[in-house]
């Protein structure tokens, strides 16, 4: 594994959230990257002190008092009956996967959820430190590059896989606009998932890029903004972090970005192949 | 004596709910930023939780529990009607620096920051992104279950606790070097 691979799935790894063989991959490159091992021991640190400092808010003494007090009162509702189990649908071609957001929930999560919706006010206490605004092309090249570092390189998060009309004939019913899945030299179509740019729904396409020695490197190409309304003027532009860089444009029918875990350079000339494809 | 059915219910609820009270209030308060709306968004989730306890299925409640929590918390911001800021949304100005490590404050900077400190930056993230952070760092909670709680898919667990973390460890260095626990040319 790469060292901008491992950087990225340090969260993971600390997390224990890597299956076995990432988790392996990891930790054999920790092994030989002092700058992975440390920043690794910074987050454990960091994590492990935070920790107790925020669990010390504990409930007032007579709040468990009141709350069984208010039970006692409380009437025994009348008996629920429970819908039959959701049946985690047989899979169509394309398909749709279990795992990542569209997984069945579990049922009595699922009756406590029914009234969930999406767009949901919430009051935020007072903000810590109001951050100045960051330029609006930092901050949403960020943004893709956080999707593509959580979304692209476990494909049990792609919504689906296939072949390019598979996964642009899903992307079409999901999407609401259309867009097309260009090839990208070098790597394979490994799937799409939707995501949301400025709270609009966007195209996350991944491709991959398996390597004769080591994991796969990842590229995602996030199509969105058909109408070129939403958010900042977009002229080409390029930013890094994290090892993956982001070079973002507008394509004849929407905005594009691609984010690839190359130096820029070789992130804009993969971007020009597909400039006008999209 | 025998119980009755209710009183069969009440007491399988209370012993598995109230172990989780400090857990539901901590949690609350980090939603709402204040104790005495956590105290009634933990009244509210305990509540409505004992109300929906047949829907409940299973012996772990802690993921059912803050489920609830979490709609609780929705509602009652949304009946306010107050500046709504959306609960779910991701910030589109981020606070990430490209390249940056994200470590955070060096060991002897955040031994000297006292829990308020730290309390306050938390309080300080996006709510989206306080959410999942609260959930993972400090309940513990997997990121499948951070995504059942909160409603979203999972790699957008993912992505707000990265998020959330970075800002995170930023803001604390941020506040220990105004608080001068560090020299500027520790920078
Ligand atoms: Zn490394």
């Amino acid at each position: 594994m790469n060292h901008a691979r491992a950087w990225m799935l340090l969260d993971r790894f600390l997390d224990g959230e890597l299956d076995p063989d990432a988790r392996w991959a990891v930790a054999s490159h920790l092994d030989d990257c002092p700058d992975c091992a440390a920043e690794l021991a910074s987050r454990a640190r960091l994590r492990a002190a935070l920790r107790p400092k925020l669990a010390s808010v504990t409930a007032p003494p007579d709040l468990r008092r009141r709350i069984v007090a208010e039970l006692a009162i409380t009437p025994d509702p009348p008996r629920l009956v429970a819908d039959p189990p959701a049946d985690p649908a047989p899979a169509p071609a394309p398909t749709p996967l279990a795992a990542g957001g569209r997984r069945p929930m579990r049922l009595a999560l699922a009756a406590a959820l029914v009234a969930a919706v999406f767009a949901l006010a919430f009051v935020t206490a007072g903000w810590f430190g109001q951050n100045a605004r960051p330029d609006p092309m930092v901050a949403m090249a960020s943004d893709l590059a956080a999707q593509h570092h959580t979304f692209a390189h476990d494909e049990t998060l792609l919504d689906v896989r296939g072949s390019d009309a598979q996964v642009a004939a899903w992307l079409d019913k999901e999407l609401g606009f259309q867009v097309r899945t260009p090839a990208l030299p070098g790597y394979e179509l490994a799937g799409a998932r939707l995501v949301t740019i400025g709270s609009a729904p966007a195209a996350q396409i991944v491709y991959e890029r398996p390597e004769t020695n080591g994991p796969s490197a990842y590229a995602s190409l996030v199509l969105f903004d058909p109408n070129g309304n939403a958010g900042p003027t977009l002229d080409t532009y390029a930013a890094q972090e994290d090892g993956m860089s982001v070079v973002a444009w507008q394509a004849p029918n929407c905005r594009a970005a691609l984010v690839a875990e190359l130096p820029p350079g070789e992130t804009m000339t993969l971007a020009k192949a597909v400039w006008n494809d999209v | 004596m025998p119980e009755s059915p209710a009183q069969d219910r009440r007491a399988r609820f209370e012993t598995l709910a109230l172990p989780e009270l400090d857990a539901v209030y901590r949690t609350a308060y980090y939603l709402a930023g204040s104790v005495a709306e956590a105290e009634d968004l933990t009244q509210e989730t305990y509540l409505r939780a004992f109300k929906h306890f047949d829907s409940f299925r299973g012996d772990v409640i802690r993921p059912w529990l803050f489920a609830i929590l979490r709609h609780a918390a929705v509602d009652r911001y949304r009946q306010r009607k107050r500046e709504p800021l959306f609960f779910d949304d991701d910030p589109d100005g981020s606070d990430d620096h490209f390249g940056a490590t994200e470590g955070g404050p060096e060991d002897d900077v955040l031994a000297n920051l006292v829990d308020a400190d730290v309390q306050q930056a938390v309080l300080g993230l996006p709510p989206a992104w306080r959410m999942v952070v609260v959930l993972a760092d400090v309940e513990g909670f997997a990121y499948k279950e951070i995504a059942s709680i909160t409603g979203s898919p999972i790699g957008t667990v993912m992505s707000r606790l990265h998020r959330g973390r970075k800002q995170l460890a930023k803001s604390l260095a941020d506040y220990a070097r105004a608080a001068g626990y560090v020299a500027e040319h520790d920078r």
